[in-house]
Parts: structure tokens; sequence; C-alpha cells
């Protein structure tokens, strides 16, 4: 019996409703869970493939998991037991983030954004260098 | 998002079950949980196997099932949990709050109480 997949499973929780980070910390429980029932049957005599097939049944199908947690609406993220909240906070947060947007997208990019600065604060002073250059030589000349 | 109602799936005949009777039809696990982590803190393995030992058997949880069940008391403020280092593994182990040591005697009251009813009626089946 192949080892469970725990990535699958994770994945089936956020299609249902689950917080990634909650999704994220079930699935590292089970598999830690798993590995302790791979252990005490690899020590109580168990082959390898004996260990992970008796692990598997004991700990349960993807289904029964996923079904365990649907059951229990307080382990869904709060988009899923707030609905309607959701529908009315989700595009209001969006509309007020809107005009921060640009300087989360300056942080997440600041080397490019550095380097452009210094690239117009070069060209900058270059043409204010060349125009003293012309207006010195108007001047004197 | 969905937008049918997250708390009925519409089975009346459960949902009157689970409003009359809850802890004799689905507050057993919970109960054994609760009563396991008042004598001492536990990781989920060892909780599994605790139940199975206290019990003898004869009541087994679903092993993967039982994590939904301690985050849900996390959730609702019984339980708390913290990560601890324990031969070089991190385990997330789980103990009773104030609150949910109220749950449990809550809990362990009514589960007395039918366990009482459910023993005299067994006991004594003519009566009724």
């Amino acid at each position: 019996m192949p080892d469970p997949d725990f990535v699958s499973l994770e994945q089936r929780l956020l299609r249902q409703g689950v917080s990634l980070a909650y999704a994220h910390r079930l699935t590292l429980e089970l598999s830690d869970h798993y590995d302790d029932l791979r252990e005490d049957a690899l020590k109580s005599g168990a082959t390898k493939e004996g260990s992970s097939s008796l692990a598997g049944e004991r700990l349960g199908t993807a289904g029964e998991i996923a079904a365990a947690v649907a059951a229990r609406p307080e382990l869904m993220s709060w988009i899923y037991r707030y609905p309607q909240l959701a529908r009315v906070a989700l595009p209001l947060a969006f509309v007020a983030l809107l005009p921060v947007a640009p300087v989360f997208a300056g942080i997440e990019h600041a080397p490019s954004v550095l380097r452009w600065t210094c690239c117009m604060m070069l060209s900058a002073m270059f043409t204010t260098v060349l125009l003293l250059c012309m207006q010195l030589s108007i001047a004197l000349g | 998002m969905p937008l049918t109602p997250r708390y009925s799936d519409g089975n009346s005949e459960r949902d009157c079950m689970a409003q009359t009777n809850p802890p004799f039809m689905t507050g057993i696990p919970e109960l054994l949980l609760l009563r396991l982590l008042a004598q001492r803190e536990m990781y989920g393995y060892e909780l599994v196997k605790a139940v199975r030992l206290t019990t003898d058997e004869a009541i087994s949880l679903g092993e993967g099932v039982i994590y939904p069940a301690l985050h849900s008391l996390e959730r609702q403020g019984a339980l708390k949990a913290r990560r601890k280092l324990v031969d070089g593994r991190t385990r997330v182990y789980y103990s009773l709050t104030a609150k949910g040591q109220r749950r449990l005697d809550r809990l362990q009251g009514e589960w007395q109480r039918i366990q009482t009813g459910v023993s005299a009626a067994l006991g004594n089946p003519g009566r009724a």
C-alpha cells in the first residue's frame, strides 16, 4: 500500500473550504500520526509494506477525514462560515486596498524600483549638467 | 462561495436527535478526550492509544478523525495546544482549559444521567 497522499488531502480540504493554515496543520499532524503508527508496527515485527498498510488502514481514508472536517463548521474558514459577511467585506477590503496597492507592489519589487529611480536621477543630473554647459557657453560666448 | 445554510443538511430526523440528546449520539469521543486530557497533556497518537487502553478496546476512535475533534474543541476554547520538541520531533500537545473542565463536568453529569436511565430500563424492562 503506498503512503497516504497528504498533499492531495490538503488540496481536498482547501477545496472544501478550510483555511490554508488549518489544512496545513491537520495534514502535518496526520503525517506525524502515520509515522508513529508505522514505527510501532515495525517495532512489533511487521514488514515495511505491512507497517505502511496497517498505518494507512488505522489512519482512515482521505474521504473519512475530509468528512470529519466537513461535519465541523467551526473548522471552516470564515468566508465559508459567514458567506454574507464575506460578500460585503471582501469587495470593501479590495476597494480600500486599491490606493495602497502600488506601495505594496513597490515593496515587492524594491530592487527594480530602486534601479529605475537611480537611472531616472542619473539621466536628470546628466540633462541638468548638459543644460548648464549650454547656458554657460551662451553666457560666455 | 456556498449558498446553502451550513448548520443543517436538511436531515431533520438527525437534527432532532442531535438536539434532544447530543451527548448520547455524538458526545462520547469528546467526553473521552476531555477526560483523558484532564489527567495530563497528550498528543494525538498518545490520546488514541490511551482511549484504546482505558476502554479495553471497547471504543476505538477513527485515528485520523480524532484531529478534527481535537481542533474543534480547541477552537471552542475547551483545549489549548502547544508545540513541544520531544526526541527530536515536534509534537502538538493538547491540554484542558478551565472552560474544557466545565464542559467535561457537564458532559460527565449528562452521561451518568443517561447511563443510570438506560441501566434502569435494561434491568427492569417490564416496568415500562
